[in-house]
């Protein structure tokens, strides 16, 4: 069976398995965002706040968690802190909203809810300076229209989420965490400044360079979702992707070494290979990036990377003949392990990623990274259909090897397989419930030996309890990532392998008690085992568990809301549910 | 002065987050050694490699029976007549090694034997005197994934309930009399499988061609037969406790047998401890012991049903109609010569209500048993759940029975004057008592009256060993049987 008509096999019953679940269309489906339907209540909205309100029903991109709040689209600093004033006045609730891609309720509350994703969504100029390239955009301005402005000139966000539709501000209040934070760090790293609007009134810039209580609110607004003010700007780096950057031209590549561990995976193996790559190429490309952009290195970053080129010889002799020159060169951009389940196992490929040069694609055989392709939607589509058909295709469509894919579809393959997944699912009337719940696991201390024990522990425990509740996840992933310094970070002092879970169901106002107890047992087993369940995906664990991983944060947190938003405003149903804020 | 009121607040808050602790990770709680590369986990004994390359898991069984006959003519009649021992006696009724495994998760084997098998009972012959070795077990199951799987081997046929449920696992010491007489006399078959099944067992199916299998256990004769067998929980996924775990199914197998390869004799029915109550041998008019024959066009079908209905409590039933083409060969001749063609069919079911009281008040925790036997089933080695061990009584009653005619020449050729009844009508009303004292070890007490009521009549053809002596007019037999059983 050739490559096509093994995809079209599989897209055909997909389709067809779909097809024979339609009911009647849903009313409105643009996904998950705003959807306006009639039998809302009329708004409730803020005496002396001259904005348009407006009663919507918003969800959350899980499609179950949804509420009908009161909705203003402030379009000015002004807008908000009277949103804001009044709000504390009246004592009202508010939450601000970006793109609405969270997966949980981070971004939900049935009081109000100020948009921040239809206005302040501009995108500045790119700009250099002697620490390299940067940008500012407004807070509601949506990553795929950064990467497309970026990315003609050789640049890219270090650290980028798979949500197309998610705004900067939104992914950084979530100090998102992506396949390139391994050797970037997550999102947070990147950001130089942001301008907040605190519902005190007082808002203001703050820096990466800020020290004292400047420098605590910097740390502490990146990942507390939306918990101290409305973020309208940022500041945040680019990274080089291709050669001549800076200057406009085709937009880079993106290279894949994928390696295959098929069944009965070496785990200690796998993660310590993870691991080490990670380091080493973490330290490249700190190195490479200086230089880059004509930094002066140290003496010690000279030295490390003569080190780290003697290193590259040793490591990458292997590298087939074909690959193209700038895979050759010493770094990776992206760096994780995608596994399935696969019958009664799991197999698991090692992805070693970088950005390189336009030129022909040499596709990834299931068209995963293709922005167009159908395939990866439908087979998003089959994954609480028919699981087992997913897991084969997978086996066939993942294959060991070398690849070339665009960049919008490598960059944002979720987003591309499962938007049209969503989208097809509600012209039949259905919904595609997805959800992700990352764990991170302790793994040593940034510069003390390795310790895979734990993360091997949690995924002997992953697999027990799946088999054990009969559910099948779609994907597993997992990185290395560096511990950092932003509070409410689950990565917070802590590095360790990232572990993401992700699972689909169909039409279901709840995920079933099977998914929610297994991540309920899974995040106190990563809780036992020395680590935190990430708030930036889904989260399911019983308080006392989230009050161990994250009890002191969130009481310096509201320590910080007292001086910030001392009325309480900002708040979300996502925190008033885990925190029982 | 919004400078002045930051400042202010900054100090205030700097102050207030002095009094809060700096965040850490929590502390490591679990256990971190790896698994151990050999132990015991929910009932069974492993080796394995570190990372699951292989696994294995040996297995073994020793069962010591006692059986006991009541009935007229079970003091009289010798082995020889009888074809069993009615003898009170105790004796080795099982001892069997399995090596069991796993390689790289996916590929799942069983390969065992069984060192007293017992043709009578464990095949469908007439004679259980002499036991034999005999393969148990000898499968690979490749695992694709929940909805696909494929079995190769020698195992337990895809068809009926009770055939597929592992012996070990049933309340009664043997499978009854319909199951093992007349639905699937020879419980095993050599072929190839395919299977799978939905979340939580919604549906099960499998399907398979098979290309032999044997009526005494060891010599495996050539055939060909398809056989499938789906079972659906359509409550499932409902809140609903009564209903939840009902289970409907349908199996149906077609197959036929050549002239050429099959030349073994139709299945026996036999009681639970051996004796034959319907035998494929007799004596014609002409004094030639005749042989009863499977031949051409064999099929079954029907449909079970099993339902857990309370906690601890559970009803299961089946019912097959069964149509077995036969001719008949005079002793000797099997492969040359066919006297006559004829027809074996009717009806085989079964009903059991089984209990395990102290589960049902309470008392006991009611779990998914451990395993007695290695499956076809990953063994999670991490510990999730505080899994308790199998303990506690079950008691079970079962009916079960045979409504069947059999007529030698209704195809063909001429008819055996001395047949005297074409009608099967055999009940088997029986109880049991089992006290596990955990998945390794059963205590177990059955009771079993075999009724062939018109039996030595032309009512009825079947027979019990009061039907062996000329003057009796005897309908039934009794047998009480007692296991201890040791297993890991
Ligand atoms: C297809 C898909 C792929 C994804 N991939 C990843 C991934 O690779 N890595 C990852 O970590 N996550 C990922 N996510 C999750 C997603 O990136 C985060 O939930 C992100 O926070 C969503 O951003 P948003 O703009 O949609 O924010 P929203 O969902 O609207 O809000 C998120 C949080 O940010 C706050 N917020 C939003 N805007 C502002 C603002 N202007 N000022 C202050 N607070 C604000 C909100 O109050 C809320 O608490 C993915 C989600 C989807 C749907």
């Amino acid at each position: 069976m050739t490559d096509i008509s093994r995809r079209e096999l599989l897209l055909g019953l997909g389709v067809t398995a779909l097809g024979t679940a339609c009911r009647a269309a849903l009313p409105d489906c643009p996904v998950c965002t705003r959807v306006k339907t009639i039998t809302l209540d009329a708004p409730h909205p803020l005496d002396n706040v001259a904005l348009v309100a407006e009663r919507c029903q918003l969800f959350a991109f899980d499609e179950i968690h949804t509420e009908k709040p009161t909705v203003y689209t402030p379009t000015s600093i002004e807008d908000i802190k009277s949103i804001f004033r009044e709000a504390g006045k009246q004592g009202r609730r508010v939450t601000v909203r970006g793109g609405g891609q969270s997966l949980d309720a981070q971004s939900l509350n049935d009081d109000l809810v100020m948009m921040m994703s239809d206005k302040f969504s501009d995108i500045g100029c790119i700009e250099r300076d002697d620490k390299g390239f940067f940008i500012t955009t407004g807070a509601g301005a949506k990553w795929w229209n950064v990467v497309k402005h970026v990315a003609p000139y050789g640049l890219m966000p270090p650290s980028l989420a798979t949500a197309g539709w998610a705004t900067v501000a939104g992914t950084m209040s979530a100090d998102c965490v992506s396949r390139m934070s391994p050797i970037v760090g997550k999102e947070g790293q990147q950001i130089r400044a942001f301008h907040i609007v605190h519902p005190n009134g007082v808002d203001g810039w703050y820096c990466r360079e800020d020290k004292d209580e400047k420098g605590r609110v910097f740390k502490a607004v990146i990942g507390s979702f939306g918990a101290l003010g409305a973020v309208t700007q940022v500041k945040f780096d680019l990274m080089v992707a291709r050669t001549n950057p800076g200057v406009f031209g085709d937009p880079p590549c993106v290279f894949t070494r994928s390696t295959r561990h098929g069944n009965a995976i070496d785990w200690d193996t796998t993660l310590r290979t993870l691991q080490s790559k990670t380091k080493l190429n973490g330290d490249r490309f700190k190195v490479n990036r200086a230089a880059h952009v004509g930094a002066k290195l140290s003496k010690s970053e000279l030295q490390k990377k003569k080190q780290l080129s003697a290193d590259a010889e040793h490591t990458e002799a292997h590298v087939a003949d074909d690959t193209p020159e700038l895979a050759r060169t010493p770094e990776w951009s992206a760096l994780s392990i995608v596994s399935f389940v696969n019958g009664q196992s799991m197999s698991a490929n090692v992805l070693e990623q970088r950005y390189v040069d336009s030129q022909p694609l040499r596709r990834l055989y299931s068209d995963m990274y293709d922005a167009d392709a159908r395939f990866p939607s439908g087979a998003e589509l089959q994954i609480p259909l028919l699981p087992t058909l997913t897991e084969l295709g997978i086996e066939l469509g993942f294959p060991e090897g070398e690849f070339v894919d665009e960049l919008l579809g490598w960059s944002f393959f979720l987003h591309n397989s499962l938007n049209p997944a969503k989208a097809a699912a509600h012209r039949c009337g259905e919904r595609l419930s997805f959800t992700q719940q990352t764990f991170a696991l302790p793994a040593g201390g940034d510069d003390g030996p390795v310790d895979t024990r734990p993360a091997q522990r949690f995924i002997e425990l992953l697999m027990a309890r799946v088999h054990e509740a009969d559910i099948r996840p779609g994907d597993i992933d997992f990185l290395y990532v560096p511990g950092d310094e932003f509070l409410m970070s689950g990565s917070y002092r802590l590095t360790a392998f990232v572990i993401t879970v992700s699972f689909a169901e169909m039409n279901r106002p709840a995920f079933t008690p099977e998914i929610t107890e297994t991540l309920r047992a899974l995040s106190h087993d990563c809780r036992t085992l020395g680590g935190r369940v990430h708030l930036v995906k889904g989260v399911v664990a019983d308080p006392a568990d989230l009050r161990v991983m994250y009890g002191d944060a969130a009481v310096k947190l509201r320590d910080m809301k007292k001086t910030y938003d001392p009325m309480n405003i900002l708040r979300n149903d996502f925190f008033e549910r885990v925190f029982n804020a | 002065m919004r400078t002045a009121t930051f400042a202010v607040l900054g100090v205030l808050s700097t102050t207030a987050l002095a009094s809060a602790a700096d965040p850490v990770a929590p502390p490591t709680t679990a256990d971190l050694d790896p698994l151990p590369p050999a132990g015991i986990k929910d009932g069974l004994v492993y080796l394995r490699e570190q990372n699951d390359v292989f696994r294995l898991y040996p297995h073994a069984q020793v069962d010591l029976d006692a059986h006991a006959f009541y009935g007229v003519g079970t003091d009289t009649l010798t082995a020889q007549q009888a074809g069993t021992d009615l003898e009170t006696r105790f004796f080795l009724r099982h001892a069997r090694l399995d090596l069991a495994g796993e390689l790289i998760q996916r590929i799942f084997f069983d390969a065992g034997a069984e060192f007293v098998s017992n043709p009578a009972i464990d095949g469908a012959r007439a004679n259980s005197l002499d036991t034999k070795i005999a393969i148990s077990d000898a499968w690979v199951k490749l695992d694709a994934g929940r909805s696909l799987n494929v079995t190769l081997g020698v195992f337990q046929a895809p068809f009926s309930q009770e055939n597929r449920t592992m012996a070990g696992d049933l309340a009664m010491l043997e499978r009854n009399v319909a199951t093992r007489g007349f639905i699937t006399p020879n419980g095993k078959v050599l072929g190839l499988a395919l299977g799978g099944s939905g979340q939580h067992d919604v549906a099960r199916w499998d399907l398979g061609v098979f290309g032999a299998d044997t009526t005494n256990t060891i010599d495996y004769e050539p055939h060909f037969d398809a056989i499938g067998r789906a079972t659906f929980k359509p409550f499932v996924n409902t809140s609903s406790d009564v209903l939840r775990d009902l289970q409907l199914g349908l199996s149906a197998r077609v197959g036929t047998r050549h002239p050429r390869d099959v030349t073994g004799d139709a299945p026996a029915i036999t009681t639970g401890q051996g004796f034959a109550m319907w035998r494929p041998t007799h004596v014609d008019a002409a004094g030639q012991v005749m042989h009863v024959i499977p031949s051409s066009t064999q099929w079954a079908a029907g449909a079970e049903v099993r339902w857990p209905f309370c906690r601890g409590l559970a009803l299961r039933g089946e019912g097959y109609w069964v149509s077995r083409n036969t001719r008949e060969s005079p002793e000797g001749q099997q492969s040359a010569f066919t006297s006559r063609l004829g027809q074996m069919s009717g009806v085989g079911w079964s009903a059991e209500l089984s209990a395990w009281p102290f589960q049902m008040a309470n008392l006991i925790a009611p779990v998914t048993p451990p395993r007695s036997s290695p499956h076809a089933d990953h063994l999670e080695l991490a510990r999730t759940t505080f899994s308790p061990e199998r303990r506690g009584i079950e008691v079970a009653i079962l009916a079960a029975g045979i409504n069947a005619t059999y007529d030698g020449a209704s195809r063909g050729g001429p008819i055996d004057p001395s047949v005297g009844s074409t009608t099967i009508a055999i009940y088997q009303i029986g109880g049991a008592f089992n006290y596990w004292h955990s998945s390794h070890l059963r205590l177990s007490i059955n009771a079993n009256a075999y009724l062939t009521p018109g039996s030595g009549t032309s009512d009825n053809a079947a027979i019990v060993p009061g039907t062996l002596i000329t003057t009796a007019d005897e309908h039934r037999v009794v047998e009480i049987g007692a296991r201890t059983s040791v297993m890991f």
